[in-house]
């Protein structure tokens, strides 16, 4: 390689092993080798920063320990179970409440109103006042007859409606 | 027995009921507990939330313990679930953040303990100067490494802080390792280009 290390391959050298072509250039440059070190060398003060952070005392991870151990079978092994059940149990207390409370269902019968109680009711009027109709109700009487006789026409046209479509 | 959860543990095939039994579940924290914490303070630098969501993960591993297949280690499956902990801690951090900022007056602490650690650490080349530029530029990469994207963050750090193979760090995070590697080209160009600019220029500090 006759060329100085370009990014790319100065961060390949930093990131993972060298191709041997790369290698061998560090080996023989002075520049791209110091570019390496100097980058490797900060890279480095990273990790020992690090170590430095997680450095504590026994008692802090003896206390860190605790707590999770505390924390851990109360909040899953113990507890969950515990909640599920309540949970259950409240539902099917509601369910029972709710059922019992609303009863059997009472039917109310609908009121029979047919075409056959009104012919009924006609021909009741009409048997009274054939039988022997009081005077005031002579015009009542007449009405029947002109319904009855309406009502029996109906079912078939007379000529004068015939000609009126017509 | 935690000789052979250990074992189990490193090589990766733990049954899922051994693991979470009462009985190995607190060896298992105390096996990783550290690595978990010291993740997740890489990835957050907040100590008071990375120790909670330290206690959260193993929460988290006991009670989707049904779902771990062991088609990775335990110790990769504890990792991805501190890394999808922290991605929802910084989602919330930065609302909250919003709302803290008309709220109070931000804290100085955090910038104090910045300085501190990197007082602290090591450096073997003599020259003060050169000392002081180094720590300038470990506290430049942090914040840099803040700024990259989630996946770009999570993968440069895992490699750097964590020093995780990028095969380690695919399986963490579940992509491919093609992904990983261009995240982590990326992440590395961003951050050689601001240690470079603050090499040139007036220190950004």
């Amino acid at each position: 390689m006759d060329r100085h290390l370009n990014d790319d391959e100065l961060n390949e050298t930093l990131a993972s092993n060298s191709p041997p072509e790369i290698v061998e250039h560090l080996n023989a440059c002075a520049i791209c080798r110091s570019s390496r070190d100097e980058m490797e060398y900060l890279f480095r003060s990273l990790n020992a920063e690090a170590d430095m952070l997680a450095e504590k005392p026994d008692a802090f991870w003896l206390a860190q320990r605790r707590r999770i151990n505390n924390r851990a079978p109360q909040s899953h092994s113990i507890l969950t179970p515990r909640f599920a059940l309540a949970g259950l149990a409240v539902t099917v207390i509601l369910a029972v409440t709710l059922l019992l409370r609303s009863g059997p269902a009472v039917k109310t019968p609908a009121p029979q109103i047919t075409a056959e109680n009104d012919q009924q009711f006609l021909v009741d009027v009409e048997q009274t006042l054939d039988s022997k109709l009081a005077p005031p109700l002579e015009p009542t009487g007449l009405l029947v007859d002109a319904m009855t006789q309406t009502s029996s026409t109906q079912s078939q046209p007379t000529s004068k409606e015939t000609r009126n479509e017509n | 027995m935690a000789d052979a959860l250990a074992n189990l543990s490193m090589v990766g095939k733990l049954a899922t009921t051994e693991a979470f039994s009462a009985e190995n579940f607190d060896q298992l924290v105390s096996l990783n507990q550290r690595r978990i914490y010291r993740l997740l303070i890489s990835l957050l630098r907040d100590p008071d939330a990375a120790d909670t969501l330290t206690q959260e993960c193993f929460l988290k591993a006991y009670t989707s313990r049904s779902s771990f297949r062991g088609e990775c280690s335990v110790e990769t499956w504890l990792y991805r679930i501190a890394v999808n902990l922290a991605r929802d801690h910084v989602r919330n951090r930065r609302v909250a953040f919003w709302k803290r900022l008309f709220a109070s007056q931000q804290s100085q602490s955090q910038s104090e303990d910045l300085e501190d650690v990197a007082q602290r650490i090591p450096d073997k080349r003599p020259s003060l100067e050169r000392n002081l530029l180094a720590k300038e530029e470990v506290d430049l990469v942090w914040r840099t490494a803040q700024q990259l994207s989630p996946m770009q963050r999570e993968v440069f750090l895992l490699r750097f802080a964590q020093d995780m193979s990028l095969e380690e760090i695919s399986q963490t995070l579940e992509v491919q390792l093609g992904t990983v590697k261009a995240h982590l080209s990326r992440a590395l160009s961003t951050v050689r280009a601001r240690v470079k600019e603050h090499r040139s220029g007036p220190s950004l500090k």
